[in-house]
């Protein structure tokens, strides 16, 4: 079990390390943010003044061993653009996107749940065909463009919700169901067919034979065992989310996270705020994959016994 | 660990019968006329459009769709602000994402496989190795590298089908990796090992065929999740710029004007999703033809 | 299996949400004029009733949706219109501009005066205290001087303040600023030269971009990152009482949402409204602003530098279609110059080039183009509607013949193009603004053989002497005069294609009496609730 616990940490571990390596290298390999800390008239001198004062004329070994040596001590340099500590300002948008992502998981697991193990009961009817068609739509309907549309729907012609922006509750409605679907339609297509498949199993048949209550059989029995298949999957599209989906949703509904936050480092060139919005996103991403990982432990008995 | 479970082994026969019924199904034969349309619009781009894709005049900006009040019978689906006619940009823009989506998945398809090829068949350290690398790529924010190489690189098509070549290459290792640790015990291959056959031969004579069916399926549904991503990319700016055409851009541009010209995001919204539906539909039929045990399970 | 169903579900699905969008278009803006609403071409503000006649006050708190945070809220850090336009409520220069006009007004000082070359004197209010109680004086002046001057500071805002050096106490409420050389400009510069306490500054070290304490009438309560700045009125303030109590910035990046806020109330001023929002904002005013886009010609190319060729380009632009399409009649067209006719230095004589394909084209067949590739640059983003004024220039210059190449780069990698003068790219869009109400800028930094972002001509014997004159000189009458001179060696000599001047265009509440400034600040203390 420790053997386990500390082997996914290790992995977690060399995965930010990773990222972090390779943000740097691909900011540090081209560009050159100086003239845009300086006025459009700016003088070559003042280039070269504040490239020196950044450190940026030394050799790339030499900026990584400094970058190496303060990144240890969480120090990811000051945000060219913003001329704060490039952590704190990656770390002040996390909670925007932690809201937004979890009310979108929310969304998801608890409309897709019900909806996979309705759908697997009745294989063919009418609500696993629903289950499909969002499964597809899922896939195929770009996230953003739905969410253009409902913003034209329900912000503009309606008037119901605001367009974008950070506010109050209603304005995280239509970003949460914009990033919540296509993970919605997958999960509840996976659910469905490990229900499926949990369903076939020769326990299910014993204990309908005893009499079971089919309720029961299917909440109970089925349902406890295929909780490893979705918790998986659902750890999978939570990760998925926070290493992806949300950049573009935030960026459409201009929702102040770290995904907009990325962008907009992109944009400025400011590769101090890359870096650290990137790491910070691997790890907070790291940190949903090992938590799923030992929640094996805890719905799968026999991992717990493999030490 | 969602990919690994898309694709089964299947049989070099049931392909072939497969393939003859395909024509049969109605509903995908739809899919593919679809498939065939936007393909050949694509080719034939320059010379179909009915209006300049990339040169407007500014005089016709904003213009609806033609069937509305104010609308022109020159723009059938009306003109962005540039006074460009948007029906001919959508079909430049079929252009762009074919190739982007079938460039990438050729790049990273060939990388992927060999990369499968050679960690299933030989094993050892190898395999090691590229499973960890492959692990520790999985695990990384993939659509914020590819959005930090295009970045770094400046936004152009290339460096766009360079970022999500970076990051397609390792679903195709994985599956393909998968095929040949479940192929390479048959009796076959250790027949070709008696016979004396190199190794390299054997994988590439003797085990890749034997993967074909479904590395096709596998490479359609990889295209329609390119193109998506591109258009994704290209909505964020850091993909094809104007005044080039791509429905991910034109979706991009027209959000400042979704107050007033709601053509400008409906009509590059649905050529994606059309696009992308046909080709995960053609996907899901080719599966299920040539792997009999998906056939049964695909309950619609 | 339903294969059909399934597909007629989901197109049926798409189709539903194209219809809901479709169908907006029947929502017709109300027709008519509006309460608060201003034509397009005119620039003067109606007048105004006095406001003695309004005998109550209504303190309302007031809600102004803007573009994005500011960066910082150190009024010296870094030149960003985010951070002016909320600490131009909070700090206070020596002298302030006139809304709608370069001339300046008494502030912080009550008169200045040029005592010598090098030295301007300023004579300050006695009156005026810190948000934190602490007194505003000479010192005060002097220490925030040196602050920003501070290379280590490495302020945007140098370009502005150029030339001045230093700043020296003379008598607790009298203060030099010292110059490097002749500098009629210095009041205008003081402009925008916000006071800190220097002692205050000091004691938060780098916290100073989030605590702002200044002389203004308002004072900050809390900054929400990424959402919104709430401002108090500071009841200490040395000047008459603000009407309006609270105010608060909003950061809404979308054009669209603001314009959706504006409407359903939740703010009262919306900056930077598109011109096609016209018919649905409930009230609107717009005033002719300081930016003017414009395309830099590299004069040194060995095709570009003839003459002819510039003229052509400019010959080839439909200003006017770019002005009543693009911007829907909110831009004006320049006059062969940058900046307005009616500016200081600015010459009235000189006309637009017209749009004439035909003489464009002799032009280009003179000078001996032959189809050489011509590169084009711009950015996205960075200003109103920029992209698409681009791409509209792009198509229009390759109408004349021009073998143009349109590249659209990132803001980043446009900044590197743009200052990259060893290797001038050939025609690059930028949007330059005429901040300080004089031409020294345009010429210095533009046209000038050693200009930060000159491409032109470097073999024009008289030009780099004439623009060195002028820059010194301390005549107003005399500067004016030849500066105007020069705009018509420019224009037949184009360093540019000619554009436009662009306007700024906010959504207002038709309950708020607000009138746009010149200067793009949004000055609270200024603005009256009517009900």
């Amino acid at each position: 079990m420790h053997r386990y616990i500390i082997g996914r940490l290790l992995f977690a571990i060399v995965v930010v390390l990773a990222a972090s390596v390779l943000v740097w290298l691909l900011t540090h390999w081209v560009g050159d943010p100086v003239k845009l800390l300086l006025p459009l008239d700016a003088s070559r001198d003042q280039v070269e003044q504040l490239r020196s004062s950044l450190g940026l004329d030394q050799p790339l070994w030499v900026q990584f061993k400094a970058f190496a040596a303060k990144a240890v001590r969480g120090d990811f340099g000051d945000s060219l653009w913003q001329r704060r500590p490039a952590m704190t300002v990656a770390m002040e948008r996390l909670p925007a996107t932690i809201k937004l992502v979890g009310a979108a998981f929310l969304v998801a697991v608890i409309l897709a749940i019900p909806l996979g193990v309705l759908a697997s009961i009745k294989p063919g009817s009418a609500l696993d065909r629903v289950t499909s068609i969002l499964a597809l739509q899922g896939v195929c309907i770009p996230d953003f463009w739905l969410g253009l549309l409902m913003m034209m729907l329900f912000s503009v012609k309606l008037g119901w919700l605001p367009t974008s922006g950070i506010g109050g509750f209603n304005y995280l409605i239509l970003p949460a169901l914009t990033l919540s679907l296509r993970p919605m339609g997958r999960m509840a297509q996976m659910v469905r067919s490990a229900m499926l498949d949990q369903l076939g199993e020769q326990y299910v048949t014993t204990a309908r034979a005893k009499g079971v209550s089919e309720l029961k059989v299917v909440l109970v029995h089925a349902l406890k065992n295929a909780a490893i298949s979705i918790v998986t999957i659902a750890g999978w599209e939570l990760g998925r989310m926070l290493a992806g989906y949300t950049v573009v949703v935030e960026w459409l509904f201009t929702w102040p996270g770290i995904g907009m936050l990325v962008i907009q480092a992109i944009d400025n060139w400011d590769f101090p705020l890359l870096q650290a919005s990137v790491i910070l996103i691997g790890v907070t991403v790291s940190m949903v994959n090992l938590f799923v990982d030992l929640s094996y432990s805890f719905f799968d008995p026999r991992i717990r016994g493999e030490d | 660990m969602a990919v690994g479970t898309l694709v089964r082994p299947s049989r070099a026969k049931s392909a072939l019968t497969g393939i003859r019924n395909f024509s049969a199904d109605r509903v995908t034969l739809i899919f593919i006329v679809i498939l065939a349309t936007i393909f050949l619009s694509a080719i034939f781009a320059t010379w179909i459009v009915p209006g300049d894709p990339f040169k407007g005049n500014l005089r016709d900006r904003l213009k609806p769709p033609a069937w509305s009040e104010k609308g022109d019978s020159k723009f059938m689906l009306g003109t962005d602000p540039q006074g460009r006619d948007i029906l001919s940009r959508l079909i430049m823009g079929a252009r762009v994402s074919l190739t982007v989506g079938f460039g990438v998945v050729a790049i990273a398809g060939l990388v992927g496989t060999i990369a499968g090829l050679v960690a299933g068949f030989f094993g050892g350290r190898v395999d090691q190795v590229i499973m960890r690398i492959l692990d520790v790529q999985f695990a990384l924010p993939g659509m914020l590298v590819a959005l930090t190489i295009a970045g770094v690189l400046g936004p152009n098509m290339k460096n766009l089908m360079i970022a999500l070549s970076v990051n397609g290459w390792m679903v195709f290792a994985r599956v393909i990796r998968g095929m040949v640790l479940s192929i390479k015990n048959r009796p076959f291959v250790e027949a070709a090992l008696a016979v004396g056959c190199s190794r390299w031969r054997i994988v590439f004579v003797h085990i890749f065929p034997h993967t074909l069916a479904s590395l096709s399926t596998l490479a359609v549904i990889e295209v329609a999740r390119i193109i998506l991503a591109e258009a994704s990319m290209s909505f964020l700016g850091l993909g094809i710029q104007p005044p080039g055409a791509s429905w991910g851009l034109m979706l991009g541009e027209g959000r400042m004007y979704i107050t007033t010209a709601w053509w400008l995001v409906t009509f590059p919204g649905l050529a994606i999703a059309i696009t992308i539906l046909s080709l995960n539909m053609l996907a899901l039929r080719m599966r299920s033809y040539s792997d009999p045990l998906q056939r049964r399970a695909m309950k619609f | 299996m339903s294969w059909k169903k399934v597909l007629v579900l989901l197109l049926a699905l798409v189709l539903v949400g194209t219809l809901a969008a479709a169908c907006k278009k029947k929502e017709e803006p109300k027709a008519g004029p509006t309460p608060g609403q201003q034509e397009p071409k005119k620039e003067e503000p109606k007048k105004e009733e006095p406001k003695k006649e309004e005998p109550k006050v209504i303190d309302k708190p007031l809600v102004i949706g803007m573009g994005a945070d500011p960066n910082s809220l150190d009024p010296h850090a870094l030149n960003d219109g985010n951070e002016r336009l909320i600490t131009a409520n909070i700090f206070e220069p020596l002298v302030r501009q006139l809304p709608t006009s370069f001339e300046l007004k008494p502030l912080l000082a009550t008169k200045w005066e040029n005592v010598n070359d090098t030295t301007w004197r300023f004579w300050l209010r006695n009156d005026v205290k810190f948000h934190n109680g602490e007194p505003f004086n000479a010192e005060s002046v002097a220490g925030t001087v040196k602050r920003a001057l501070n290379p280590e500071l490495n302020s945007g805002y140098l370009d502005l303040w150029e030339g001045i050096s230093d700043a020296k106490v003379v008598e607790p409420f009298v203060v030099d600023i010292i110059t490097k050389d002749r500098n009629p400009l210095v009041p205008m510069r003081m402009a925008w030269f916000p006071m800190m306490d220097p002692k205050y500054v000091q004691s938060v070290g780098k916290d100073v971009v989030e605590k702002a304490v200044g002389t203004g009438p308002y004072k900050l309560v809390k900054w929400d990152r990424g959402s919104g700045i709430e401002l108090a009125r500071n009841d200490a303030y040395w000047g008459p009482k603000p009407a309006i109590g609270k105010v608060t910035f909003k950061f809404q990046k979308e054009d669209a949402t603001r314009l959706m806020a504006l409407r359903n109330g939740e703010v009262h001023i919306a900056r930077d409204m598109l011109p096609e929002f016209k018919d649905q904002m409930p009230g609107f005013k717009s005033i002719s602003g300081v930016e003017f886009p414009v395309f830099r010609i590299n004069a040194k190319h060995p095709i570009l530098k003839d003459k002819r060729i510039r003229q052509a380009l400019n010959y080839a632009v439909d200003k006017e279609a770019l002005k009543d399409q693009l911007y829907s009649g909110f831009a004006r067209v320049t006059q062969c110059q940058q900046g307005k006719v009616e500016f200081p230095g600015g010459n009235p004589n000189l006309k637009p080039y017209p749009l004439d394909v035909a003489k464009a084209k002799q032009l280009l067949a003179d000078a001996g183009y032959k189809g050489q590739k011509i590169e084009m640059i711009g950015e996205r983003g960075r200003w109103l509607k920029d992209g698409e004024l681009i791409e509209a220039v792009g198509a229009m210059v390759k109408d004349i013949g021009v073998n143009v190449d349109v590249k659209i780069l990132e803001f980043s990698k446009w900044l590197e193009v743009y200052f990259d003068l060893g290797n001038p790219t050939d025609l690059i869009f930028v949007s330059n603004s005429f901040d300080l109400g004089d031409q020294d800028r345009p010429f210095s930094g533009y046209i000038a053989s050693t200009g930060r972002s000159s491409t032109y001509l470097d073999n024009i014997p008289d030009l780099d002497a004439k623009i060195l004159e002028l820059r010194s000189e301390m005549d107003i009458q005399k500067r004016n005069a030849g500066y105007a001179a020069l705009w018509e060696r420019a224009c037949d000599d184009p360093p540019w294609i000619y554009l436009l001047n662009l306007d700024d265009i906010y959504g207002v509440d038709p309950n708020l009496n607000f009138d746009p400034r010149q200067d793009q600040k949004i000055l609270v203390q200024e603005i009256t609730w009517k009900k």
